[in-house]
């Protein structure tokens, strides 16, 4: 719905600017506009930046689910146990002590109870390198050529 | 609800169909670019920013479909892109001073003089009003529809503009 019209005096200002002398394109502005169309057109067909950004952004969000996921798949088809001490541990300590006071009468029962804790930790034990670095390792040759006796504990 | 006349042009555009937006541009070029003019001021910029409109307009691709007034999406664009070239040059949206730049007539009188720098005196939601309606030849439908008013706000508006125009005009 257009208003109701001007007053006569408003009109005639409104008609003076209509009339008014205007400026328009340059003649080669279609041209180049056209250019900048075809253009675009042409690379409307290539995926923008902004699309790239969002493939990024999934396939980044993809990866980091698909990690947390594995990671609980894993854990939870292999449970740590975290080698916690069983109820019959206690027990067997004291069994393994006093077989070792059997074999050594004279071994005080507190010293068969060390002993017998520390085969029990040695059971544990995983075989591992020796530390690295050329004084450990130049320390264990010299040992071995001077015919050194092993020490265990 | 009745398709509009402009409807396989839209579904042109929409389409990425050349010869729509050469179309497009016979129809509104000229009107965008006397609009674009009177809101940066300058030829040059007017030129860029009626380019940048085509070039979103190309962007928009299948989202046009949903254009019901391709007019009033047109100038709607036009002020995003002549705000967004004067943001770029660090100029504030529609200076006072937008008219006073823009080049003068190949003939001006006194009376055209000042009628230019009554234009260029007015604020700048007024000035782009006469722009649209004026320069640009929008109904006060469509002149809402660009500037997301409702159509009794830009009748009132553009009559303001005229009331001080008579008063500038008068002094």
């Amino acid at each position: 719905m257009e208003p109701s019209p001007l007053p006569p005096d408003l009109a005639k200002i409104a008609a003076r600017l209509s009339a008014r002398p205007r400026v328009e394109p340059r003649g080669d502005h279609r041209d180049r506009v056209m250019a900048a169309v075809r253009r675009e057109l042409a690379t409307g067909r290539k995926p923008s930046r902004q699309q790239k950004e969002t493939w990024h952004f999934a396939a980044v969000a993809a990866a980091a689910v698909l990690f947390v996921w594995l990671n609980v798949a894993m854990r939870a088809a292999n449970p740590p146990g975290w080698r916690l001490r069983g109820p019959g541990n206690g027990v067997a300590v004291a069994q393994t002590a006093a077989w070792i006071q059997e074999l050594v009468p004279s071994l005080p029962e507190r010293e068969a109870r060390r002993q017998a804790v520390v085969l029990h930790a040695g059971a544990r034990l995983v075989p591992a390198t020796q530390p690295a670095g050329r004084a450990a390792g130049a320390l264990l040759l010299h040992e071995l050529k001077e015919g050194a006796p092993w020490v265990m504990p | 609800m009745k398709p509009s006349p402009e409807a396989p042009l839209v579904d042109g555009l929409a389409a990425g169909d050349e010869t729509a937006f050469a179309a497009a541009y016979d129809l509104y070029g000229a009107a965008l670019f006397r609009v674009a003019v009177a809101i940066v001021g300058s030829r040059e910029e007017a030129e860029d920013a009626v380019q940048d409109v085509f070039v979103a307009l190309v962007r928009a691709g299948g989202r046009l479909r949903a254009v019901r007034d391709l007019k009033a999406y047109l100038f709607a664009s036009l002020r995003r892109a002549a705000v967004r070239r004067m943001q770029k040059q660090r100029r504030p949206p529609l200076p006072t001073v937008a008219v006073s730049r823009a080049p003068p007539p190949a003939e001006t009188s006194d009376d055209a003089v000042r009628l230019e720098r009554a234009l260029a005196s007015l604020p700048a939601a007024q000035r782009e009003m006469v722009a649209l309606h004026v320069d640009g030849g929008l109904t006060f439908a469509e002149c809402a529809e660009a500037l997301g008013i409702r159509p009794g706000t830009a009748a009132g508006r553009y009559r303001y503009a005229i009331e001080k125009l008579r008063a500038a005009l008068k002094e």
